[in-house]
């Protein structure tokens, strides 16, 4: 087992440095380097740059040195925690991504919660009880659920709320606590705020989840050693949820690593039109305006939490099914 | 057409000669796919399928009976060996040794009939279409018209209504359909066909019916059947010959009634005593139960394979292979074994043999 | 279950079953139809048999006969579309007679049984085990299910049961899961985990159909000293007439989901009646020195939607005789003690008006 995850994490090195490098040829991509560019934007808003600068931020970032040199003053800096200078915010990045990257994270980890919580027992049910009433109904819900943009969900999910309680639920914390110390009153107020976006962001997840658990459960409940099982004594709930549950589950378990990232970008349009202070809205800026350092950043360490995650489920994984424990 | 040398290598009745053939699978493991070892399927393997004649592959799974199937049409690629076949007089082709385009022929000409009816046939077609798609493939099938008027044969040659050959093959039973892919391999007028398991998936009165079918097909047609199959008593009415395999090689090959009554090889012995026999009368006969299982042709023992299980074994077959020699009279048929004590031993057949020997416990 | 009460139960059961004793299992005109959008499948319709203490009776018939439906029947193990219509299926649990058919099939009393006093053994053994749990997990879990012993004591029995089914090393065959046993070992542990609570009868659902022929001779062997060792009775369910006259006191043959012929294995096998049975025998290729016809039995078997009425088998019958054999199901009629058979060569044309 230990040599599976050591085995699991070289192979990861290679794959980090792969997305590095696709990383810094999209901060090269555009003409000119980042220096000229960002001196050109202040220069059009009226600002003077003082020419220390300018030879200070080319020589930090190695510019005018070959290619490999400048790759690799990036790669140091980065893993330094230096991740640039974004243009568009005039913030060094790792500001940024340090104010953005915990609320992305509350509503991912949330909105994951939530289609397990949701997803699980509904897709149980629809392959229990198939073709009853539930099940086509479950079915019906899922499908609207797949094909439903999730920007529409977030603006029928405004509307509804504000027809109901007559304020618009705007952002993770009501004015009053966006400044105040985080305790558990801010706590409480986070959570008041954060189900909708957490629910919109979880719909796509959750009806493909109950589509794979019904898939997957009615693939394993006619499996003869489920007969066996009864044959032999078994209780019904128990004829559930100890063999085929477990087996049918093991598909989603892998597939948690990859979620990160789905989320993620199912957060974009919600973020935007529910003014949430998520990591999301502000890769779409970066990308849009060019921001590359912003926007490399971003990929970069989503990329990196992707394989993390990967890793995780495939260990989670290992540990749940004996059969893929023998074959590492 | 390459040649394969002079007529000499072939006996003068044979249609497809099998020659030291080998097929090796490498183990591999790692996400480095490392080479740790390799699958015996298939070892050494010689024979003679003569024309005209049923000769039966039989052995438990994994002995290697399907793959030299396979070796013998090319669908796999031996490791190493020859597959003489001989069309009447022409000079006989190596099939190992040629390549794709020019094994069409020998394609037309060598077919194969699986076990599974269900899957063999595929479900979006019709019984026209599915019989005469060789035909259509091999450019032999003229007009539209001509085409049906040649599957109409081919249905009435298997005993089904040709009226039937607009339909579809989930409209008939296991047998028919069986029936089909019958008529599919008969469709581009082979002399040999291999026949891998095709009666194994069938329920027993209609398994008689194609053991039948198969066997005026063969007087009607003159073809030569390599019939691979793990049943002894199919193989027993089936065969004129048999061959047995264990772990990859011919461990006795000899003519049917011969080989029953009289086996030569401890393997052969035990198979035939282990086959169940519908009469209640031999409820109670001594049987040998092999303890164990077939060997892993990933990792087979030293010296005989079957020694780990054979009751008679010594310390040669712990270190010696055996190799297959002749056992037979001079005079007689050949009959050949793989066993270093083949003419010692007083082996049992179905006849009951020498002695009862004892029940011997797993 | 205690260690007395399982002597006196090998003390009353010798192999071969007791002539004079109280059936174990009833079935009484079993009907069981199966519902699905093409219509209704009778697949077994008016089968009845008993079987007694400690014997071995076999069911015998081709691929739709029915023989697994009924033995999911007794067990109540059906698929869901198949429901028990008609009949009743008459257990003997030691104090009184249960009616398996008009119990609820998950419910308390059938859960009881399943396992304990009536256990089964499927055709694939990789399949019949739980990939994700070891042997020993769903063998101490039926334990324990049905009596009321320590995990200990319940991992004791388990390690006793692998070691009289012939496992190598049953202290640690018991921490393996069936991927790590070959074939025969697995074959020795679903009967193990079918025993593991000493039931009075064992049903085997084509246990030896999947396996090569020595492991199959190796299964036989087990079931004969199992049984010789245990005293339970044992329905073996098979299309391989073979594995019945190798195996069984009894035999039921059936077709189209009717019972045609039963009487002991030799009566059936030597002096078969119904002309179904005779066809089944003459088909099977024998292993007997020389040359040995078969004759097949004509025609096809009919689609379970379209059901000949009559004697199912008048379709495909040598013997058939117009006006009669279409009519009616003919009724069993005995051909000698204990040999019925259900055909009008043998009577019950009278009935016929």
């Amino acid at each position: 087992m230990l040599i599976y995850i050591l085995r699991r994490v070289i192979v990861m090195i290679p794959v980090t440095i792969l997305i590095s490098v696709i990383g810094f040829i999209i901060i090269q991509a555009p003409p000119g380097d980042f220096v000229s560019s960002y001196i050109a934007g202040l220069e059009a808003q009226g600002d003077i740059i003082e020419p220390e600068l300018i030879d200070s931020l080319r020589a930090r970032y190695g510019l005018g040195e070959p290619i490999y040199v400048q790759y690799w003053r990036w790669v140091s800096n980065f893993v330094e925690g230096d991740l640039g200078y974004s243009m568009i915010y005039r913030e060094p990045v790792v500001d940024i991504i340090a104010q953005r990257l915990p609320s992305s994270f509350t509503i991912s980890l949330l909105s994951l919660i939530l289609v397990f919580v949701i997803g699980i027992p509904i897709g149980v049910l629809s392959a229990t009880k198939q073709y009853s009433l539930a099940d086509y109904t479950f079915t019906v819900i899922g499908f609207l659920g797949v094909a439903t943009p999730n920007f529409l969900l977030a603006l029928v999910g405004l509307w509804l709320l504000f027809s109901w309680t007559g304020t618009v639920s705007i952002g993770l914390y009501s004015p009053e606590m966006q400044n105040a110390p985080f305790g558990l009153a801010k706590f409480l107020d986070l959570l008041s705020h954060i189900w909708l976006p957490a629910l919109i962001v979880g719909t796509a997840g959750t009806a493909e989840l109950i589509r794979t658990m019904r898939a997957n459960l009615l693939d394993e409940l006619p499996k003869q050693y489920v007969t066996v099982a009864r044959a032999r004594g078994v209780k019904p709930t128990k004829l559930l949820y100890k063999y085929p549950l477990r087996i049918a589950i093991n598909p989603v378990i892998s597939t948690v690593g990859w979620l990160l990232p789905v989320l993620v970008e199912g957060e974009v349009l919600v973020s935007l039109v529910l003014g949430l202070p998520t990591i999301a809205p502000v890769l779409l800026d970066s990308l849009l305006q060019q921001d590359m350092f912003l926007a490399t950043s971003i990929i970069m360490i989503l990329g990196i939490l992707t394989l993390v995650g990967t890793l995780l489920s495939d260990i989670l994984l290992a540990i749940v099914d004996p059969r893929i424990r023998g074959a590492v | 057409m390459r040649e394969a040398g002079g007529r000499a290598q072939m006996e003068d009745r044979a249609i497809i000669s099998v020659r030291n053939l080998v097929k090796h699978f490498p183990i591999e493991t790692g996400f480095l796919r490392r080479q740790v070892g390799v699958v015996k399927a298939v070892e050494d393997v010689n024979f003679d399928l003569n024309e005209g004649e049923t000769l039966a592959l039989v052995g438990e799974s994994g002995c290697g009976k399907t793959t030299t199937s396979h070796c013998i049409i090319q669908a796999q690629r031996p490791t190493s060996g020859r597959v003489l076949f001989r069309i009447g007089d022409a000079a006989p082709m190596d099939l190992t040794q040629m390549e794709k385009a020019e094994l069409k022929e020998a394609r037309r000409n060598i077919r194969m009939i699986y076990q599974d009816p269900y899957s063999s046939l595929n479900p979006r077609m019709t019984l026209l279409q599915i019989i005469g798609e060789p035909l259509v493939i091999h450019k032999m099938a003229g007009s539209q018209e001509a085409l049906r008027e040649k599957v109409a044969e081919l249905l009435r040659l298997v005993r089904l209504d040709p009226s039937t050959m607009n339909r579809y093959p989930h409209a008939f039973s296991g047998g028919q359909r069986q029936r089909i892919a019958i008529a599919r391999a008969l469709s581009l007028s082979p002399k040999v066909v291999i026949a891998d398991e095709a009666v194994s998936a069938l329920d027993v009165s209609v398994q008689a019916q194609i053991l039948n079918l198969l066997k005026e097909l063969q007087n009607q047609l003159g073809l030569t059947y390599l019939f691979v199959a793990h049943n002894l008593a199919v193989v027993k009415y089936e065969a004129d010959r048999v061959a047995v395999m264990y772990a990859g090689k011919i461990v006795e090959i000899g003519e049917t009634e011969e080989l029953y009554t009289n086996p030569r090889h401890p393997y052969t012995e035990a198979l035939i005593s282990a086959a169940p026999n519908p009469d209640p009368d031999t409820k109670n006969r001594a049987r040998i139960v092999l303890a164990g299982e077939v060997a892993d042709p990933g990792n087979l023992p030293p010296g005989c394979a079957f020694h780990p299980r054979c009751r008679y074994a010594e310390d040669r077959c712990r270190r010696e292979i055996p190799e297959l020699v002749e056992v037979g009279g001079e005079m007689g048929p050949s009959h050949r074994a793989a066993c270093h004590f083949a003419s010692e031993l007083e082996l049992a057949g179905i006849s009951g043999g020498a002695e009862e020997p004892e029940r011997e416990q797993a | 279950m205690t260690a007395a009460q399982t002597g006196e139960r090998e003390a009353t059961a010798p192999p071969g079953g007791d002539a004079a004793a109280d059936p174990l299992l009833s079935v009484r005109n079993l009907q069981t139809h199966f519902f699905s959008r093409e219509g209704v499948v009778k697949a077994v319709d008016g089968v009845s048999f008993d079987i007694k203490p400690g014997e071995i009776l076999g069911i015998a018939g081709e691929s739709g006969c029915g023989k697994s439906v009924t033995s999911q029947s007794i067990l109540r193990i059906l698929p869901r579309n198949g429901k028990i219509v008609g009949g009743e299926i008459l257990f003997d649990n030691g104090e009184s007679s249960v009616d398996l058919a008009a119990e609820e099939a998950d419910g308390r009393v059938l859960r009881d049984i399943r396992g304990k006093e009536i256990a089964m053994i499927f055709q694939e053994p990789m399949t019949s085990f739980s990939p994700v749990h070891t042997i020993g997990d769903q063998i101490i879990e039926t334990i324990r299910i049905h009596q009321d012993v320590s995990k200990e004591e319940a991992h004791e029995q388990a390690v006793e049961m692998l070691r009289r089914v012939g496992m190598p090393n049953p202290a640690r065959n018991i921490e393996e899961y069936t991927f790590n046993l070959s074939g025969g070992m697995r074959q020795r542990a679903m009967v193990a985990l079918s025993l593991s609570c000493r039931p009075k009868l064992l049903i085997a659902d084509e246990p030896t159909t999947a396996v090569d022929v020595t492991i199959q001779a190796q299964m036989l062997e087990l079931l004969r000293d199992i049984q010789a060792d245990l005293g339970m009775a044992i329905i073996m369910i098979t299309h391989d007439l073979g594995v019945i006259a190798e195996l069984t006191d009894r035999v039921m043959i059936m077709y189209l989901g009717k019972e045609v012929e039963h009487g002991t294995v030799e009566d059936v096998f030597h002096r078969p009646q119904h002309p179904y049975t005779r066809g089944l025998l003459a088909s099977i290729p024998k292993m007997e020195p020389g040359r040995v016809e078969i004759e097949p039995i004509e025609g096809v078997v009919p689609s379970p939607y379209a059901m000949p009425t009559g004697c199912k088998f008048h379709t495909r019958c040598p013997d058939y005789i117009a006006g009669v054999c279409e009519k009616q199901d003919p009724p069993l009629t005995a051909v000698g003690p204990g040999h019925e058979v259900s055909c009008y060569l043998y009577g019950g044309r009278e009935e016929l008006e």
